[in-house]
C-alpha cells in the first residue's frame, strides 16, 4: 500500500489534538515505515480554542517544498477550517468532517465524508478526548496512505500501556466507520 | 548509509547535533521560536556531563557562553531576532577576543518583537553587521532538519577552528517542523576542538600568531595567563591605544581568518544550474519553495536553476559571480525586503536582477515564486 506523494492537512481548534494526529501519522510513515515526511504546524499564541493545523507530506523521495500545496486529504474539525481549507484541494481529494463542528459543507468538494468522530469517541471510550484517534483510524482507512497495521502500531506506541485499550477501540471504531461509508 | 533515522523537529536536531559536536554548556533565555532548544538542552546536557544555565536575559546568556568557552568548554546559546539584537555587544566582544561560540537565531517576523510564531529571513544583515565595527562572521543557513543537524556540527567545528562566533540562521518554520532525519554515526563526522598552546605557561602569549593567523587558545584555570579584552590588544592581550600599526594588524588578522579560509568555510548548493537561463538565489527553507517552482516552470520550457548559499556569511560570491555571467536573468527569492538581492547585485555584473519577496510571516510559497517567474517571461 502507499502512494508516492501524499499531502494531508488536519485543521481544527487548539485542544482537539490536531498536532498529535500529525505526529502519529508522521511516525507511522517516517518512523515505522521508511518514507520521507515533512510535518509542519501552525497555531496562534493560544493554548486552547485558537485555529490550528498540522500539515503532513509523505513521499517515497526527498521532499522539496515543505508546505502542503494541493492536499490529497483534509480533515476539518471546525466550521472555520471547513470553510477555509477545501480551496486548494485536489479534485479527487478526500474531505473528512465531524458534523458536530461542521454544519455547512463547502459545495464544490466532491468527496466529503462526514463521520461523527467525537460522538464515536464518546460511545466507545466514554470520553470525547479520543476523537482524534477515531479520526486517525478513519483517515488510515479512507486514504490508504499507510498500512492500517502500521498506523495502528504508531497509535499504540504513542500512548502509555494503560491508555492503549481505549485508544485501540477508538482507532478500530474509526476504521469501521470509514469502511461503512466506503462501501 | 549507516546511521539511524528519526523524526525530529529542527530545534531538536540543532540541540542534539550540538551535543554530538561536543557542546557541554548552554545558557539561554526563552523566546519563541527558539525555546525548545533551551528546553532540550536543559534535559540532555546534564545527562551528557554538561551544564545548562537559565539566564536572566540575552545579554547574560551570551556573556555566560563566552565565559564557558574561555574556560575551555564548547558553548552555545539560542534565541530569535529580538534576542540577537540584545546579544550584539557581547558578540562583538567574542569576535574581538576570539572566543569560539555558536549562536542560533531562529528567525521570526520583525522588526522588533514583530510576530513571534511565524518565519522570516530578516536577520541576514543583522548577522553580518549587527555588532559595531568591521568584523568577521560566519553564518550558516540550513534548509532542512537533516541539514540543520549536519551544519550544527560543522558550526561548532568552524567556531573552534577559526576562534570566531558562528551563527546558525534557522527560522520559525525550520525550528518547528519535523522531518525524517539521518543521524550519522560518530565515526562519520569530525569533531574539531580549538588548538591549544604547546609552550610552557611562562612563554605563553595569548594572541601571538603561530603562523596560521589563528593563535592557540588556552583555557582559564589551566595555568596559562591570558588577559581578555574587547579593546584592540597586543600579543599578550593587554589593550593598545595609540598604535595605528597594531590596530591595522589586528583588524586585518581577524578578517583574514575567514577571508583566507573561504574554501574551507563556504558551502552552497546548486540545483539545475548547468543549462539555466534564469538563476534563482535563495536560502533556507525558501530555497525549497524555489526548487519546487523550478521543477514546475521547467515543464513550461523555462530553464531555471537555483544557487543556495548554505554559508550566507561568508557569502559564496566567487562561484555565484561565475554563474551570474552565464544566465539571462537572476531572481532572488526571500522573506525580507531584499537582503540577498543587494548581495547578489554586487556580483551580478550586467545581468539583470529582480526579486520575488514576501515579508508577512507566511512562507514564500512555490506557487508565488512560480507566478513571479511567469510574470517575468
Amino acid at each position: 500500500m502507499g502512494k508516492q506523494h501524499y499531502e494531508m492537512r488536519f485543521a481544527g481548534s487548539g485542544g482537539q489534538g490536531m498536532m498529535l494526529m500529525g505526529d502519529i501519522m508522521a511516525q507511522a510513515a517516517g518512523g515505522l515505515d521508511t518514507k520521507e515526511i515533512v510535518l509542519t504546524r501552525s497555531y496562534g499564541p493560544e493554548a486552547r480554542g485558537g485555529a490550528c493545523r498540522s500539515e503532513l507530506i509523505i513521499d517515497d523521495e526527498p521532499i522539496n517544498y515543505p508546505s502542503v500545496r494541493r492536499p490529497d486529504f483534509v480533515l476539518a474539525m471546525s466550521q472555520q477550517a471547513a470553510d477555509t481549507y477545501w480551496k486548494d484541494m485536489k479534485p479527487e481529494g478526500i474531505f473528512l468532517i465531524d458534523p458536530k463542528f461542521v454544519h455547512t459543507v463547502p459545495e464544490n468538494v466532491k468527496h466529503v465524508y462526514a463521520i461523527p468522530l467525537t460522538q464515536i469517541a464518546e460511545d466507545v471510550t466514554g470520553k470525547t478526548l479520543a476523537a482524534n484517534v477515531v479520526a486517525i483510524g478513519a483517515i488510515a482507512a479512507l486514504t490508504g496512505v499507510e498500512d492500517l497495521d502500521v498506523v495502528k502500531r504508531a497509535v499504540r506506541e504513542h500512548f502509555k500501556p494503560k491508555l492503549r485499550p481505549s485508544n485501540d477501540k477508538a482507532f478500530e471504531a474509526g476504521v469501521a466507520a470509514a469502511k461503512t461509508l466506503m462501501k | 548509509m549507516a546511521g539511524t533515522y528519526e523524526i525530529m523537529t529542527g530545534n531538536e536536531a540543532c540541540t542534539r547535533a550540538a551535543i554530538a559536536a561536543g557542546m557541554r554548556f548552554f545558557a539561554g533565555y526563552p523566546i519563541t521560536p527558539a525555546t525548545e532548544i533551551a528546553e532540550m538542552a536543559s534535559e540532555l546536557l546534564p545527562k551528557a556531563g554538561g551544564t545548562y544555565m537559565q539566564m536572566e536575559d540575552e545579554l547574560a546568556s551570551i556573556a555566560a557562553v563566552i565565559g564557558a568557552s574561555a574556560a575551555g568548554v564548547k558553548a552555545m546559546t539560542a534565541t530569535s531576532g529580538p534576542g540577537v539584537s540584545l546579544m550584539q555587544e557581547n558578540l562583538g566582544y567574542a569576535i574581538m577576543a576570539e572566543i569560539p561560540l555558536v549562536l542560533v537565531d531562529c528567525m521570526r517576523q520583525g522588526p522588533c518583537q514583530g510576530v513571534a510564531t511565524v518565519p522570516a529571513q530578516g536577520d541576514i544583515m543583522q548577522a553580518r553587521w549587527g555588532t559595531n565595527g568591521d568584523h568577521p562572521i560566519i553564518a550558516i543557513a540550513p534548509a532542512s532538519v537533516g541539514e540543520l543537524y549536519e551544519e550544527t556540527i560543522r558550526a561548532f567545528n568552524l567556531a573552534e577552528t577559526y576562534r570566531n562566533p558562528v551563527y546558525i540562521l534557522s527560522d520559525a518554520m525550520l525550528a518547528h517542523m519535523s522531518e525524517r532525519v539521518r543521524i550519522p554515526d560518530p565515526d562519520e563526522y569530525d569533531v574539531v576542538s580549538r588548538k591549544r598552546p604547546t609552550c610552557p605557561p611562562s612563554e605563553f602569549q595569548a594572541y601571538a600568531d603561530d603562523g596560521t593567523g589563528i593563535p592557540p587558545m588556552a583555557s582559564f584555570g589551566d595555568g596559562y595567563r591570558w588577559f581578555v579584552t574587547g579593546m584592540v590588544h597586543d600579543d599578550t592581550g593587554f589593550p593598545v591605544t595609540n598604535n595605528a600599526d597594531r590596530v591595522s594588524y589586528l583588524v586585518k588578522r581577524l578578517h583574514a581568518k575567514i577571508e583566507h579560509n573561504r574554501a574551507d568555510i563556504e558551502k552552497y548548493e546548486e540545483y539545475k544550474t548547468d543549462d539555466a537561463d534564469i538563476l534563482i538565489v535563495s536560502m533556507g527553507v525558501v530555497a525549497r519553495s524555489a526548487k519546487a517552482a523550478i521543477d514546475d516552470i521547467r515543464k513550461e520550457g523555462v530553464k531555471a536553476g537555483l544557487f543556495r548559499p548554505i554559508t550566507v556569511w561568508p557569502f559564496p560570491e566567487s562561484r555565484l559571480e561565475t554563474l551570474c555571467r552565464g544566465v539571462k536573468e537572476i531572481v532572488t527569492c526571500e522573506m525580507n525586503e531584499g537582503q540577498l538581492y543587494h548581495m547578489v547585485r554586487e556580483v551580478s555584473g550586467n545581468t539583470p536582477v529582480r526579486m520575488i519577496n514576501q515579508n508577512n510571516g507566511v512562507i514564500l510559497s512555490a506557487d508565488t515564486i512560480l507566478a513571479g517567474l511567469r510574470e517575468g517571461k
